[in-house]
């Protein structure tokens, strides 16, 4: 696994006039825990939609797993930030884990031993198997989340791609879900995550992006993630949570 | 003595006395049929008065196909056959309502115009298109612009043996279509960005849909009229919502509560002269609604007060 999981040059990302993200240049090396953070409007969600293929990018290159994206992306799972989705469409937890699997099915594959017990799991690493015949519309915002992460655990894969998976959940479940993800790391998949509290930042990640409409910093959390960067980031405001943490 | 009158005439449609009854009300389940599993998708996405847009956009195409017809006929190249003709008629219609279906898709996909605005372009613009031609059509001396105006609000009583098969097939077409791209549709419908996430092509599932609504549309026209098929698609689905928590379940009430509309309603315009069958329909299919929306097990509004009610109670005895 020399190869890189992600690597991205020269991106360019807009909305019309509107330039989201401009020349983008970083490389995520396989089998690591990456955080992407950055101010409100930085192009976070607008870089992940690019890299999953949502967002056509106006310029530059993404390759995945060394492939081309559309290649690489093959080896992708991809959660999506939560509010994405209609709460009251009429489908369970379970359907939803579900659709996981339908990629590797196809269009008429049937639900066998196999697909059955990957959907088993998922739920089971979450803890959602009791919320199963829910409809996601009577879930609490972590419990969502899980969903979302289960289905992205049954759909497996070796770059996993999380928008803001972490707001508006409770604390017990961004534990749960964090374990999950250390967990994916240590098995040698490459975890990449929209993230927005810089307090939890060290001791989440191994890699770190730090983005504001161009990548300011890219590489190893502790190289990284320092004071300088952090205002050249956000502007003056955030050395006090550094020192906070620093402190405690 | 009136009443036995009606009942009378009901047990001659429902024992089919008359050879065209068995056509008319196959024709009529086949539009809730259809109706119903199409618009269940629109519906939950938010986009069903793409429907509406559909239907009336139609009518310039059913117009349109007439006027070729008579054109060719003058000319001495006549097509032979009643059913060649409707057939023709029906083509007509496909065109230029997937025109409209596809010009709502790519005008609302812009930043400029959004998709109320889109739907509310394309169903003028066409319906006034197809208004003109047909008047138009009055005015020509050949004598077979009759069955134009049953385009309007449906006759199902209208639709021969032959033309019946024809858009029995196409449904069924249409019913296996949907089964096999069920997977693609369903999460496109819920989660757009997971569906390109895992390669499924999107704007070809989209097209196909709208490809899927406007063949609905046009297997419906003939007996429930352009302009009200759009109830079709969007009400039985609505009811659908309140019968059943997963989507198929939706899919099978809505298809369900469609077909019986479809049979009460040519059964009404059998019954009462002078109903068209699509009111008929539509007013069928809104008293289900109405049940879906008070006893539906999910969300019905009885529950969500008797809830309230059993909640208060609990509230007032620990006070």
């Amino acid at each position: 696994m020399n190869q890189p999981a992600v690597a991205v040059r020269e991106l360019r990302l807009s909305y019309g006039e509107e330039v989201a993200v401009k020349d983008a240049k970083f490389t995520l090396p396989a089998g690591s825990l990456v955080g992407v953070v950055g101010p409100n409007g930085a192009g976070k969600s607008t870089l992940i939609k690019a890299i999953v293929g949502a967002k056509r990018p106006d310029g530059g290159e993404i390759s995945i797993f060394g492939d081309s994206a559309e290649v690489g992306r093959r080896r992708m799972t991809y959660v999506p930030q939560r509010g994405a989705v209609d709460w009251d469409f009429p489908i369970t937890a379970e359907e939803v884990v579900r659709q996981g699997r339908f990629k590797s099915m196809g269009l008429l594959g049937r639900f066998k031993k196999k697909e059955r017990r990957a959907v088993e799991e998922a739920m089971e690493a979450v803890d959602i198997t009791d919320l199963r015949h829910r409809q996601i519309g009577a879930l609490s915002g972590g419990q969502r989340q899980r969903v979302f992460l289960a289905r992205a655990l049954a759909q497996g894969g070796d770059l996993f791609v999380l928008d803001e998976p972490f707001a508006g959940v409770d604390a017990s479940t961004e534990s749960a879900i964090m374990e999950v993800l250390r967990r994916l790391r240590d098995d040698g998949k490459t975890v990449l995550v929209v993230h927005h509290d810089l307090v939890t930042v060290p001791e989440y990640f191994d890699e770190l992006i730090l983005l504001n409409r161009e990548v300011v910093a890219c590489g190893p959390t502790e190289d990284v993630f320092t004071e300088e960067n952090l205002r050249a980031t956000y502007g003056g405001r955030v050395a006090i949570v550094k020192g906070e943490k620093a402190g405690g | 003595m009136s009443e036995n009158i009606y009942i009378e005439r009901a047990l001659e449609f429902l024992t089919f006395q008359y050879g065209f009854v068995p056509y008319a009300l196959g024709a009529s389940v086949l539009v809730g049929v259809v109706c119903g599993l199409v618009g269940t998708f629109l519906v939950l996405r938010g986009f069903s008065l793409i429907g509406d847009a559909t239907g009336h956009a139609t009518l310039p195409g059913v117009a349109g196909a007439f006027l070729v017809l008579v054109w060719l006929e003058g000319r001495g190249i006549g097509i032979s056959g009643e059913l060649h003709n409707s057939v023709a008629l029906l083509v007509g219609a496909l065109v230029s309502g997937g025109l409209g279906a596809l010009t709502v898709g790519l005008f609302s996909r812009g930043p400029r115009v959004r998709r109320d605005a889109a739907i509310g372009i394309v169903l003028s613009v066409f319906f006034g298109v197809g208004i003109v031609l047909l008047t138009y059509i009055q005015g020509l001396e050949t004598g077979r612009q009759a069955g134009l105006e049953s385009f309007l609000f449906g006759r199902a009583a209208g639709v021969t043996p032959g033309e019946f098969w024809v858009l029995a097939t196409a449904g069924a077409a249409l019913c296996i279509a949907v089964a096999v791209f069920f997977r693609p549709l369903a999460i496109l419908t819920f989660d757009e960005g997971y569906a390109r996430a895992v390669g499924i092509n999107t704007p070809a599932m989209e097209i196909g849909l709208l490809g899927a609504l406007s063949v609905a549309v046009v297997l419906s026209i003939q007996s429930v009229g352009v302009i009200l098929v759009a109830a079709m698609l969007i009400i039985p689905p609505s009811a659908g919502r309140f019968m059943s928590g997963r989507l198929t379940g939706v899919i099978a009430w809505s298809v369900g509560l469609g077909a019986v509309s479809g049979f009460l309603g040519a059964l009404t315009s059998y019954v009462f002269e002078g109903v068209a069958t699509g009111p008929a329909m539509v007013l069928a299919a809104t008293a289900f609604f109405v049940l879906a929306l008070f006893f539906g097990p999910h969300g019905g509004l009885l529950w969500l007060w008797l809830r309230r009610q059993r909640r208060a109670r609990a509230e007032g005895g620990t006070a």
